[in-house]
């Protein structure tokens, strides 16, 4: 046998809380059935053999079964076997006058021994049968039980008859309410896990739709545009930027972004990047992070912005000396785009401009831990800071 | 539900309408117990302040206290448990069974128990050990006989172990649920995320690549002539629309600022509220709105906007020669605010 096993939600609360149920049954029975064993020896020869001993094997033997099995039988044969332990304890308690010898209990003999294990039985019931059937078993429980109480009898009890009954329906209905609570309770959390779920499935793909989108308008941007523009123009370029845009377009649809880069590779990227876009800007690094990981769409993400930020920079600052700087920490990776050339203002940027909005700054917030920074003043320069911080 | 501390009393209730029923059986049970079979005990004052004590801690036990129950509550029960055994017991037969006139035992182990399903099990526990030890003593100072005593006992010491293992692996239970389902949530927003990614990247490049693929395959291979340079700079402005003007780059839109680049007016498309755009139907109509106006400039250049006025959102077409109108989404109503 196997256990069987579910996600959240569709259940999986309300067979964890049968399992419980099982074992605690299976130790509750174990400890009540030391109890009526004394009474149970006593009693036993004075009823027929086949009711002794099976009456006994179903409210004795079968809960301790059921807590051994707790962890590995299937739910539905945990509660099979529960409203077995609650059959059997029905009819011995139907049956027992016929059973008795006489119909009649010695008074030195005292209760039934039934009565010890009344509770184990109407809570097995609470494990097997739904609310409407459990609460009507343990009614009819109580009253065979004082009905028996007093027909057993070789004496005049009707009073103590009552009261053992009444003690029994108190007991019996507190530990039934708490199986029955346990039950309601496991429904409730998988229905708030089934909600959640749905919730969550929700909530990521609208996040990740719109982190991906934000990715490609930033490739569109960066080079799909460069492109078309460059054509538009008339420029020399055009035909090298087409090539560029195609090959990065190839480039993204291959990503995977489940790949990781080290932090040390991730700098000499960038160095290589600044290379290439900027030869005459200073790159220097500070690397302490020799063991930093860093997920592929993070670095690539960080590597795309600062090229922007570096195009930018040579298209718009004007004479002016340039800087990049990298750090690699444990959990970071920072890189600084520092010029002194122009400047701007970015209250005087026009809406329709897309480099620093969508190319840096929207496609760095669109990495979980990303973030980027963008500060200029007019006639000083600008500095723009893109970073990426492992979630903790 | 917190992974770190479970409240399995509010997890199963214990302080709703259900506990109460079983709250005023505790206390028709016992009151029927000890007036019925309650014997010499219960003509003492001991025996009736005893009683009404239980009965009253019964009761507060059901009340909504913070989980684990409060330490002064805690020690009020214990004291109950204290009190209650020596009143009855000091008044029993020190011989023989007592009957039900030793059913504080009874009521002080529900008593008991309540304490550990609200969290007190390790308290409830001492309280029962305390019962027994009192009751002990009470058999050993009467009759020299220690083991009536804890004849009398042991069967709720018992009882008590029993439903405190089941409240104690119930809160197990519980808390490894709670730990399940964060650790499946995360997993299921995990899995989703990954998939959407790779959804939306194939959706968005199909389109690009629909867009301006073969325009950028032209370009790449050398094709880029005088001839085709216009087309290429309305298909930067359409695919920079999508990206400024995102919501409003749809419907009519597209085909009429096309055409009116065409014609050479300069347009501008901007969606100011791309983070929260508003639904599809009540764009349409704005949209269709637009693509009229701009299907009647004959020059000049003009700006599409969405964006918020007054909280509301909004539409506005504005032209370089003074022409403001706007089309307000909540009314699908328009109206010129400024015209010269």
């Amino acid at each position: 046998m196997s256990s069987e096993v579910r996600g959240a939600g569709s259940g999986a609360a309300v067979d964890r809380v049968t399992r419980t149920m099982s074992l605690a049954l299976g130790v509750g029975g174990a400890i009540f059935a030391l109890l009526a064993l004394q009474g149970f020896l006593a009693q036993h020869e004075a009823s027929a053999p086949v009711w002794s001993w099976g009456v006994a094997a179903s409210v004795f033997v079968i809960p301790i079964v059921n807590g051994a099995l707790s962890a590995v039988a299937p739910v539905r044969v945990l509660r099979i076997l529960a409203g077995v332990c609650a059959t059997g304890h029905l009819v011995g308690l139907l049956t027992l006058i016929p059973a008795l010898d006489g119909g009649k209990l010695a008074t030195e003999l005292g209760a039934p021994w039934l009565f010890g294990v009344s509770v184990i039985a109407t809570a097995s019931a609470a494990v097997a049968w739904r609310p409407a059937i459990t609460w009507p078993y343990v009614a009819v429980c109580i009253v065979a039980l004082g009905a028996n109480r007093y027909l057993a009898s070789t004496i005049w009890i009707p009073d103590l008859a009552v009261q053992d009954a009444l003690h029994t329906l108190l007991f019996d209905a507190i530990f039934t309410a708490l199986a029955l609570a346990t039950y309601r309770a496991g429904r409730a959390l998988d229905t708030a896990a089934d909600s959640a779920i749905t919730e969550t499935r929700v909530a990521a793909t609208t996040e990740a739709r719109a982190r991906e989108r934000t990715r490609v308008e930033a490739l569109l941007h960066d080079s799909v545009l460069v492109a078309l523009l460059a054509s538009a123009r008339g420029s020399a370029r055009a035909e090298i930027e087409a090539r560029t845009a195609l090959a990065e377009l190839d480039s993204v649809e291959r990503a995977d972004d489940d790949a990781q880069l080290p932090g040390t590779e991730w700098m000499w990227r960038l160095q290589a990047l600044t290379t290439d876009l900027a030869p005459d800007a200073r790159f220097s690094h500070d690397v302490s992070g020799h063991e930093t990981i860093i997920r592929s769409d993070a670095a690539q993400a960080v590597l795309e912005a600062a090229a922007e930020a570096l195009r930018n920079s040579i298209q718009h600052a004007g004479p002016a000396s340039r800087a990049v700087h990298a750090r690699v920490t444990e959990d970071e990776i920072e890189v600084t785009v520092l010029d002194d050339g122009r400047g701007f203002d970015p209250a005087d940027v026009r809406p329709g401009r897309l480099g620093v909005a969508v190319s840096i700054l929207d496609r760095m917030h669109a990495v979980p831990g990303g973030w980027g920074v963008v500060v200029s003043k007019r006639g000083e320069g600008t500095r723009v800071s893109l970073g990426w911080r492992a979630a903790a | 539900m917190s992974v770190a501390r479970v409240d399995i009393g509010r997890l199963l209730g214990l302080t709703g309408p259900g506990a109460w029923v079983l709250a005023g059986l505790y206390c028709v049970t016992y009151l029927t117990l000890a007036a019925w079979a309650g014997g010499p005990p219960m003509q003492t004052l001991e025996g009736k302040v005893a009683l009404a004590l239980i009965l009253v801690t019964a009761i507060l036990l059901v009340l909504p206290w913070r989980y684990p129950l409060p330490g002064p509550l805690v020690g009020w029960a214990l004291g109950v448990v204290g009190f209650s055994t020596v009143a009855i017991c000091w008044h029993l037969s020190p011989s023989g069974w007592p009957g039900w006139s030793s059913w504080n035992f009874g009521a002080d182990t529900f008593l008991m128990f309540m304490l550990a399903l609200r969290g007190r099990f390790w308290w409830g526990a001492i309280g029962l050990v305390l019962m027994s030890l009192l009751t002990i003593h009470w058999t050993l100072t009467t009759t020299g006989d220690w083991w009536h005593g804890f004849d009398l006992t042991y069967r709720q010491l018992a009882t008590y172990f029993a439903g405190g293992f089941f409240a104690l692996w119930l809160r197990r239970t519980a808390r490894q649920i709670a730990e399940f389902q964060e650790t499946e949530q995360r997993r299921i927003a995990a899995e989703q995320a990954r998939d959407s990614t790779a959804d939306e990247r194939r959706r968005q490049l199909e389109r690009v690549r629909l867009l301006a693929g073969p325009a950028l395959a032209q370009i790449a291979d050398g094709g880029g002539s005088v001839a085709l340079r216009p087309e290429h700079g309305l298909l930067e402005a359409e695919l920079r629309d999508q990206i400024r003007g995102r919501s409003l780059a749809a419907g009519p839109l597209p085909a009429a600022l096309r055409e009116a680049r065409s014609r050479g007016i300069e347009i501008a498309l901007l969606d100011d509220l791309r983070e929260e755009p508003p639904p599809v139907e009540l764009l349409e109509p704005a949209i269709a709105w637009a693509a009229t106006l701009i299907a009647k400039l004959r020059a000049g250049s003009a700006t599409i906007r969405l964006a918020r006025a007054d909280g509301e959102p909004v539409v506005t077409f504005a032209t370089a020669d003074g022409l403001t109108e706007t089309f307000s989404l909540s009314n699908a109503a328009h109206q010129p605010l400024r015209a010269s």
